[in-house]
């Protein structure tokens, strides 16, 4: 075991920079993506319960279209296949328009569900109270909503950044693309897995204990 | 005729070898994450523990990441595989993982009452744990398992990053050769559809039935 | 019948059960009353066996639950004795606990089958047979999520029989149910006192109490604070009782 293979660090620590980098461009399209997709999840979720016929079935048409393939596929699809229609994405648009699609997907089941959670007796009291639909929907159906919500879309939420590692497969700069470039490079694999591993596990806990902390603040505020 | 050899036929080599790799994969990691699961129920803290890391670590790491740590790390300890054995030995360490949790999660869930009720008419340990408590918890844990195996299918095909030529592969290859992304990816994505599609159904029917006759779903995958 | 003699039990630092002794004879129905956290759910899960209890001794027909003394010290029983003894003493408890992915019928006959080795057609006739006592001839094929609180009640009074125990233990078993269904389950267990079945009846339905109660007995804090026969509950003689008859008037 480990026959003449000694463990060298400084692999790493020689190009520090270069992974910096790269985890910046990895947390960019993160961002990037959770934001765009959970615009995308309130809209399909609105949409979904949308009493126009035509806007509910389009919305559970996308939802079932992105969810049951890959999200590698629709990368593919973008980066690789609009080409050929003459439409030319650079792999970063391709990378987030991918992530997006695919998660908002998602993320518009989630909110549905969390919207469908809310007992249709605290429309009532709001009504009763006198508030118009806008209102209700802000003071009463929003806040419980998000709620409800928290725990799932965390998970969608890891699910994301741990996506962002397939996206070095359209020769985006992410920091998994990195770290194999600098494997090929050095065949200093243990090292580099080790500490991709371990940037991944810190990125991945600290997003949902951020977001475990939202939550407990919420339970806290009932 | 040159359609089909030189698009479809192609393709239809890479499926074969998703569908064999997936098929693979779902039944070591069932097997494995029922074992793990049941082997859950019965053990003592520090073995718990043990386990309660390793899924953390399998939720944590990218998929891709992990992969990768199978192919360049085992070999340290003298153990060498081809891309589709590591491919087979990752996934499937990996659904085992999950699929423990789900299994966990099915167990935990079932109402201590049962238990009570169960022990008090007389079972033994094993008869309750055999005629009460796994069958209820089975029932909870079909929906999210069958949630899992089209999570898994998807996930398969980051092997193609590896180099095993499995539908994604296969796909990337005729783009090059025929300039067809379009065509070659919406393919692709139909085919992903036509495998998940069905399962998902399948999954939401059971789920809807188990309900309708009082059984609770254990929390899975989102 | 049940011999309760001194037994305690602790959770952690909290004495749960102190020095309680208690004798249901063959035949008799004992109604165990106390506020709630007095401990009368853990004693009747300690006569079942459900919980081991630390100190003191509980017969079942003279056969001592849970262990057994061997040369003056006391072990655990196996397994499955201990599985054998816990079917002489049916339990029914406050939210049902019906096995959920079993018929009522199959929640009845699935004992006896399994634990006693009666074979199947005739552990079903005989579940038949004690769904039609409690009044369930019509719903011996539904789920318990098909079956109201009442009927889900009935269901497992009828379980808890089918292994045909030396007592039945029931634990506040109405209260969990609407005011409506309390009497359908009050009936049942009325008619199983006037066929002489030994129960110990832990409720707050006091008036139902002084009318089936052979004997009563009054907890509080973990400690047998009062007992005598059924005029007990009009005429209580110690100040507690009275304060706790009282409050729940
Ligand atoms: N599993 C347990 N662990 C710790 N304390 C318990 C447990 N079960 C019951 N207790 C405590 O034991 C006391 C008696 O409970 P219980 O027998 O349920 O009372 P009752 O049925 O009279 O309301 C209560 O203070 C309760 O909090
Ligand atoms: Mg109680």
């Amino acid at each position: 075991m480990f026959e003449g293979y000694f463990l060298y660090w400084g692999a790493v620590w020689d190009v520090l920079p270069k992974m910096a980098k790269g985890l910046l461009i990895t947390l960019e399209i993160g961002v990037m993506s959770i934001a765009l997709g959970l615009g995308v999840g309130v809209a399909g979720a609105l949409a979904r319960n949308s009493s126009r016929r035509a806007v509910a079935t389009a919305a559970l048409v996308y939802v079932e279209i992105m969810r049951n393939s890959p999200s590698l596929v629709k990368m593919y699809f973008i980066y690789f296949g609009l080409p050929s229609l003459g439409i030319y994405p650079g792999p970063l648009l391709s990378a987030v328009a991918a992530l997006v699609l695919h998660n908002g997907a998602y993320m518009t089941e989630i909110v549905r569900g969390g919207l469908a959670a809310i007992p249709r007796t605290q429309v009532l009291a709001a009504r009763s109270l006198g508030m118009g639909t806008w209102t209700t929907f802000q003071v009463v159906i929003l806040p419980q909503a998000f709620d409800n919500v928290l725990p799932s879309l965390s998970n969608n939420w890891v699910e994301i950044v741990k996506d962002t590692s397939l996206t070095g497969a359209l020769s985006v700069r992410e920091f998994f693309h990195v770290v194999e470039e600098q494997i090929s490079a050095t065949l200093r694999s243990f090292e580099f897995l080790t500490v991709a591993a371990v940037v991944y596990l810190v990125l991945t806990a600290s997003l949902s204990g951020a977001l475990r902390t939202a939550e407990a603040r919420i339970k806290y505020r009932r | 005729m040159e359609w089909y050899t030189g698009m479809v036929a192609p393709l239809m080599r890479g499926l074969l070898v998703t569908v064999e790799l997936a098929t693979l994969v779902l039944v070591l990691g069932s097997i494995g994450g029922v074992l793990f699961g049941v082997l859950w129920g019965i053990a003592g803290p520090v073995v718990r523990a043990a386990m309660t890391i390793a899924i953390m670590l399998s939720r944590g790491i990218p998929l891709l990441v992990q992969v990768f740590i199978v192919f360049f790390v085992l070999p340290f300890f003298g153990v060498e595989f081809t891309g589709f054995t590591t491919a087979v030995v990752a996934l499937s360490l990996f659904a085992a993982a999950t699929i423990t949790e789900i299994v966990r999660g099915g167990i935990l869930a079932v109402p201590h009452g049962q238990m009570d009720a169960a022990r008090s008419v007389g079972f033994t340990y094993y008869q309750v744990m055999r005629i009460v408590i796994f069958p209820q918890a089975f029932r909870s844990i079909l929906p999210p398992l069958i949630t899992q195996f089209v999570f898994l299918i998807k996930a398969t095909s980051i092997i193609s990053l590896l180099g095993v030529p499995e539908i994604m592969l296969a796909g990337r290859e005729v783009i090059e050769r025929t300039l067809l992304g379009f065509q070659v990816m919406a393919m692709i994505w139909l085919i992903y559809t036509a495998i998940c599609y069905p399962l998902t159904i399948v999954g939401r029917r059971l789920e809807a039935n188990f309900q309708r006759r009082g059984f609770r779903p254990a929390l899975g995958e989102p | 019948m049940v011999r309760i003699e001194g037994i305690g039990k602790n959770y952690g630092a909290l004495r749960v059960l102190d020095d309680v002794s208690l004798n249901v004879r063959k035949g008799t129905v004992c109604i165990i009353i106390g506020p709630s956290g007095s401990g009368k759910c853990t004693l009747l899960r300690c006569v079942n066996f459900l919980e081991p209890y630390d100190d003191g001794s509980i017969f079942i027909d003279e056969e001592l639950v849970g262990y057994r003394e061997e040369n003056g010290r006391r072990r655990p029983r196996k397994q499955r004795e201990i599985a054998r003894m816990r079917a002489q003493t049916g339990m029914v408890f406050q939210d049902f606990n019906l096995f959920t992915h079993m018929t009522a019928l199959e929640n009845v006959a699935v004992a006896p089958i399994k634990v006693q080795g009666i074979p199947w057609a005739e552990a079903n006739a005989l579940a038949e047979e004690g769904l039609i006592k409690v009044g369930l001839k019509e719903r011996m094929y539904a789920y318990p999520a098909f079956l109201s609180g009442g009927e889900q009640q009935r269901v497992a009074i009828a379980r808890a029989l089918g292994v045909q125990p030396k007592v039945l233990l029931l634990d506040e078993v109405t209260s969990a149910l609407d005011p409506e269904r309390i009497a359908e389950v009050l009936e049942v267990i009325r008619a199983l006192a006037e066929e002489g079945l030994t129960m110990l009846i832990v409720t707050h339905e006091i008036p139902f109490a002084a009318e089936i109660a052979d004997q009563v007995v009054f907890l509080a804090g973990g400690r047998l604070v009062e007992s005598g026969g059924a005029e007990t509950l009009a005429k209580p003689s110690t100040e507690r009782l009275r304060t706790f008859l009282g409050k729940l008037a």
